[in-house]
């Protein structure tokens, strides 16, 4: 038995109001995961590690002597550190960090104009997601019945249309550009979410806390955001990290059917494309974006660890 | 805790994969360079393209075609030695002297076998007739229908039977090919045609067994080996539709005793790195590659070979449309002299494509070997269109555009419009950018997928688009027509009378040095008013395995021809 | 039950019949049409070919003639192959299918299993091994696993051993569904794992795991009876339609391995503008993804007691 010591307990005497009253400082939900966030020194590096890259994404390529698109004709494919031997150009006698592609733009500058368009529309594209498929599956799951069932197959039949067609349409309306991406991959990227959410929830709902909440009056707007959706965060958080990666691929998959970045424009996923061509003579060209691609998707994972442990209201103590 | 442990993990697997790669590719097998092939005796397997239709009568790919050369004997075909024409189902022919009457005798004793090899039938005059006649049915809606359209009566024949309005009665024994017995053949044409034996070669006028044909039905016939017969060197034994083709030698082949192969495998790829992979680990023996795959091999010491397949490349431009800048001609030129078409083809091709110096390629001239070197030597020995950047002379037009288009150089509006594909992509990209560097347009690129670039070039509706154009017979009227106001194959909206007069002139001129003259002059019409930007004649690479020695050959109208391939022992 | 599986597949009817409408005209808005070849028809030839396949006709008279010939089971003739669609799909479905499900008894078994371990032993280096595992297959896209495969393990390997133990690409023998499977089942595994490690320690944390335990009974059955029948359950809503995808083939890894299956349709049907092979594959994937969700729904109620099927 550990002993206590006397000294930390004083009597509060006989007011009610004294007796009654919370001796800690109370916490709101959000000051203690954020409390708990900055706790977890991993989560924070990961943090630390998104701000780098998207700080070198914004800044480097204004930095660089480098054009994005500029050819060197006389250096293509050359190799990591290359000094570049173009008289007449502004970079002349600069070096190519990352080397040049095959056209002969330099990578360094081609990899942080990359990281601009990858981790914007992998950001926003995540955050809709989650936005739409917390809504969406959390009414779904919660009413259920007939509105759940066609709601559900609504998903359905959106999941059963060629991505490929909607995209080709999408791009017969829309200019083609960053927004365009993000809209094309919003259209179909939310539905793993709902129908995730949607379960969690149908679980969920029979328990107690549910029947108590509702017993003492709560809206359903209510109990679907106060006490389901918090219980699905984490498996929710899981996905949404997963999302991310989805996202950066998606969009080298549509710039490879022409609704990606217009050219000579690049991301992540495209210069991964256009690496993987070489990669046998040419390794760094894939490499490069690569690891920059499971670097993003590390620190959000992680980060996303961390989220769930301060989120997770049953972790809460 | 366990996240840093998966951070430093992560790090190490990466550093080891680039380790990896980086030893693998600093002693890549150096001097082995020895790729012996696929291992069954007497087999060789190669790479194909698209491979959807074997029935003669509807194809439309080059692959296609290819496949049809194998399992097929038209009346004549193409020498894989001189790519000279030479006997195939015809022992002997011989034209009247207005050259309207085509008379073709067949060789005896041909048959017809089917793909267990066995013997069906015998391959006579009526089979040609057969298949013309479905070629000409608009049931079957041939693509390449035309190919039969210059027997006489035919084209009327066709437009009757399709129902168009007014056309007069045509029956089918009124068209110009009759079967006089078995083994006798003719045909009359309805106009004088100097290269119609490079029509009968077309693999879509080989023979049909009409009983087989019948019996199996229209739409039924050669979906798979069992429902076709063969009268080629090879017959198919399999089929897996989109992936591979399997053909085994037909001994009743009349030539037979010269085929050495027992079996050919079509294989399709639609990755590069997956062919050259089964290329280097001995699953395939021939495949096409990429200028840096090329250009690995030969830091290996293996050498790839190269083929010229006639194919011209150029861009379509835009001249009809006059709301767009691209309609002004002086714009058109100073893109041709602004562009560095040699540097274009070291960056994106790494081959040896050779940039155009006239449009036309592949074909033979009167007096010279090519048709081209007639162009230049009529152009005081000068090329059309040059090598490398001329920044002097494409400013000038440059100068003269902004003036007629009352622009700026940053106002101009053009748009590339691409279809998908890395290499295509790579390609547009390396020209808009040339065109940023030397006149300071900022020209757009605009990706598409093939049918929607296409369903746009057809309607006229771009700026720029790069295609290309091989030709379908031995004479400059496949690619110079074209370019008539009423050519369908005209995307441009080119239309010049002084043009559309000299190629009709061509037509009905019998000399033939004054007739190539003709062409010679469209040529240059074609750099004056350059509705179209030539830019590079294609060579294509592939490489070998050392199992085949030799009789194979990749040729201008017969990209793939494997029949004589002899094996090392 | 039986009432829901009535009422469900009548559902299922009615979202069919909602698709391939939807289809049907989202697809007639695409630019272009199906003869659009390199080189220029004739336009006779082309009104033989739009009269062949029944395009002369207007959309809607071609929409009631399709959704007809469906009711019958005839999807039509493929513009690109001649041939009847149904044969088209079934044969290379049987190849797709052949290597999604060996793929996904890899994805599942090694992710439940992967995602379990680590959640039991969280925060051990075999928890970081495990989630490892599961990064790399997230982490990088299909096309570069299934290159970076092809190459090492399939060329490299057998130019250092000199034998031929995974081959190359191609189709055929059990050899040559090894790598593909790997390299597809990755992509699944991944999510499996993720997943199922957070609903393990979600449900590890909650009070009937307690009970149990304190009831006394051993670590296996508390992890068999209790904790992995309620941590499966999120696993199982995602693997509905993750079935459907994988068994009708990928692109990307079909292209690389070279394997004459479902997934290449997909793509090439709409570039080419297939009018009738676009209809094909998706009623069949439309129809497979409908089935999967219905037994992922029904397979909620026997795995979570506390998900009652509405009636």
């Amino acid at each position: 038995m550990e002993h206590i010591e006397k000294s930390r307990f004083a009597h509060v005497g006989e007011s009610a109001h004294d007796r009654e009253a919370i001796a800690r400082p109370s916490l709101t939900f959000a000051q203690d995961a954020i409390r708990r966030l900055v706790k977890n020194r991993v989560a924070l590096v990961c943090v630390l590690l998104i701000i780098l890259l998207s700080a070198m994404s914004a800044f480097a390529p204004l930095f660089s002597p480098f054009d994005y698109r500029e050819q060197h004709y006389s250096h293509t494919n050359a190799k990591m550190f290359t000094v570049c031997n173009e008289e007449g150009t502004p970079g002349f006698g600069h070096m190519h960090i990352f080397g040049t592609d095959t056209l002969g733009r330099d990578l360094y500058t081609r990899l942080w104009m990359g990281g601009r368009v990858s981790l914007i529309i992998a950001v926003t594209t995540a955050i809709i997601d989650l936005i739409l498929g917390c809504i969406y599956g959390g009414i779904s799951g919660y009413f259920g019945g007939t509105l759940d069932i066609i709601m559900m197959r609504l998903l359905e039949i959106i999941n059963g249309i060629p991505y490929l067609i909607i995209v080709i349409l999408l791009m017969m309306v829309l200019e083609p550009g960053m927004l365009t991406i993000i809209i094309a991959y919003s259209v179909v990227g939310w539905i793993p979410m709902a129908r995730l959410v949607r379960g969690q929830v149908v679980a969920l709902k029979q328990q107690e806390y549910v029947a108590a909440a509702e017993a003492m009056g709560a809206s359903p707007a209510r109990v679907i955001a106060k006490h389901l959706l918090p219980n699905t965060l984490s498996v929710v958080i899981v996905r949404v990290t997963l999302a991310i990666p989805n996202a950066i691929f998606s969009e080298a998959y549509l710039s490879y059917i022409g609704l990606g970045i217009p050219l000579p424009r690049c991301s992540w996923g495209s210069l991964a494309q256009l690496g993987i061509q070489n990669f046998r003579m040419y390794p760094w060209q894939l490499l490069i974006p690569a690891v920059c691609i499971s670097l993003t998707m590390l620190a959000f994972n992680m980060f996303g660890d961390g989220l769930r442990d301060a989120f997770d209201p049953k972790l809460r103590r | 805790m366990k996240n840093r442990f998966v951070a430093w993990l992560l790090c190490l697997v990466m550093l080891l994969s680039v380790s990896v790669v980086a030893a693998a590719e600093v002693n890549p097998n150096a001097g082995l360079g020895y790729y012996p092939g696929t291992s069954t005796p007497g087999s060789i397997a190669i790479e194909c393209s698209t491979m959807s239709v074997m029935n003669t009568v509807k194809m439309t790919y080059s692959t296609e075609l290819s496949a049809a050369r194998h399992m097929q004997d038209c009346l004549v075909k193409l020498s894989p030695v001189d790519n000279q024409i030479v006997g195939a189902a015809a022992e002997s022919w011989e034209s009247s002297a207005d050259g309207l009457t085509w008379t073709f005798k067949l060789r005896p004793g041909m048959k017809w076998v089917n793909n267990n090899g066995e013997v069906v039938g015998d391959v006579t005059a009526h089979d040609f007739v057969f298949a013309w006649s479905e070629l000409l049915n608009p049931a079957n809606a041939a693509e390449y229908y035309a190919f039969a359209a210059v027997f006489k009566n035919a084209q009327a024949y066709y437009d009757y039977a399709s129902g168009v309005d007014g056309a007069p009665e045509v029956t089918l024994d009124q068209v110009g090919f009759k079967a006089v017995d078995d083994l006798t053949l003719v045909c009359e044409l309805e106009n004088v045609l100097p290269y119609f034996l490079q029509y009968v070669k077309f693999e879509v006028m080989s023979p049909i067994y009409a009983p087989f044909y019948n019996e199996v039905g229209a739409d039924n016939y050669a979906t798979s080996p069992e429902t076709m017969l063969y009268c080629g060197p090879f017959y198919m034994t399999d089929w897996v539709l989109e992936n591979k083709i399997t053909m085994k030698k037909n001994p009743a082949w009349w030539d037979a005793a010269n085929v050495t192969l027992d079996q050919i495998e079509w294989i399709k790829y639609t990755d590069t790195n997956a062919k050259m992979n089964a290329f280097q680990g001995g699953e395939v023996d021939l495949i096409d590659i990429t200028g840096e795959q090329r250009a690995m091999l030969e830091a290996e010491g293996f050498a790839p070979s190269s083929y010229i397949g006639g194919y011209s490349f150029y861009l379509y431009t835009n001249v009809e449309d006059t709301a767009r800048d691209i309609s002004n001609t002086n714009l058109r030129k100073a893109i041709s002299f602004a562009l560095d078409r040699e540097q274009l083809i070291n960056t994106v091709f790494k081959n040896d494509s050779e940039p155009s110096p006239t449009f036309a390629l592949g074909i033979s001239g009167v007096n010279t070997e090519t048709f081209s070197e007639a162009v230049i030597a009529a152009n005081n020995g000068e090329r059309l269109y040059p090598v490398n950047s001329d920044e002097a002379k494409a400013k000038e037009y440059f100068a003269k555009a902004l003036e007629e288009l009352g622009k700026t150089a940053d106002q101009i509006d053009i748009t590339f419009m691409v279809s998908e594909g890395t290499q295509n992509e790579l390609y547009n990209q390396v020209m808009q950018e040339q065109l940023r560097k030397v006149l300071g347009i900022e020209a757009k690129l605009e990706v598409l997928t093939i049918t929607e670039a296409r369903a746009r070039r057809n309607a006229h509706n771009y700026d720029l688009f790069a295609g290309g154009w091989g030709p379908d017979y031995n004479d400059p009227m496949t690619d110079l027509d074209l370019w008539t106001t009423t050519n369908g194959n005209n995307h441009t909206g080119y239309s010049s009378a002084a043009y559309d007069e000299l190629i009709e002139k061509a037509k009905v001129e019998t000399d033939m040095v004054a007739r190539e003259l003709l062409f010679v002059e469209c040529e240059k019409l074609i750099a004056e008013d350059m509705p179209i930007i030539p830019i590079y004649w294609r060579h294509e690479d592939y490489v070998v395995s050392e199992k085949m020695a030799e009789g194979y050959a990749r040729l201008p109208f017969q990209a793939l021809n494997m029949i004589y391939t002899k094996l090392a022992d | 039950m039986a009432r829901y599986i009535i009422k469900r597949l009548i559902y299922a009817i009615l979202t069919l019949f909602v698709l391939i409408t939807l289809v049907f005209f989202m697809m007639r808005m695409l630019p272009g049409d199906p003869f659009l070849g390199e080189k220029a028809i004739s336009a006779t030839a082309l009104a033989n070919m739009n009269a062949k396949y029944g395009l002369d006709k207007p959309v809607f008279i071609q929409y009631l003639m399709y959704m007809g010939n469906c009711l019958t089971g005839d999807l039509g003739m493929s513009i690109t192959y001649n041939r009847p669609v149904t044969e088209i799909v079934t044969e290379s479905f049987m190849v797709s299918a052949d290597l999604g499900i060996r793929a996904l008894i890899f994805a599942t078994i090694a992710g439940i299993l992967l995602g379990a371990i680590a959640a039991i032993k969280r925060g051990t280096i075999v928890d970081s091994l495990s989630m490892f595992v599961a990064m790399i297959g997230v982490s990088v896209p299909s096309f570069i696993l299934g290159a970076v495969f092809q190459y090492f393990l399939g060329l490299q390997l057998r130019k250092m051993l000199g034998m031929n133990i995974f081959p190359i690409q191609g189709w055929g023998t059990f050899k040559h569904t090894l790598l593909p499977a790997f390299a597809l089942g990755l992509g699944s595994l991944a999510t499996v794992s993720r997943l199922m490690r957070t609903s393990m320690l979600d449900v590890l944390s909650s009070d009937y795991i307690k009970t149990a335990r304190s009831k006394g009974l051993s670590q296996g059955q508390i992890m068999w009876r209790h904790a992995l029948r309620n941590a499966v359950m999120p696993v199982v809503t995602i693997m509905g339609p993750t079935v459907a995808s994988v068994l009708t083939g990928t692109f990307v890894i079909e292209s690389i391995f070279n394997i004459p299956g479902l997934g290449k349709y997909f793509v090439t049907s709409i570039k080419d503008l297939d009018y009738t092979m676009i209809g094909g594959t998706v009623v069949f994937y439309g129809a497979l993804l409908i089935i999967c969700t219905l037994v992922v729904d029904l397979l909620y109620g026997f795995i979570d007691p506390r998900v009652k099927l509405e009636e």
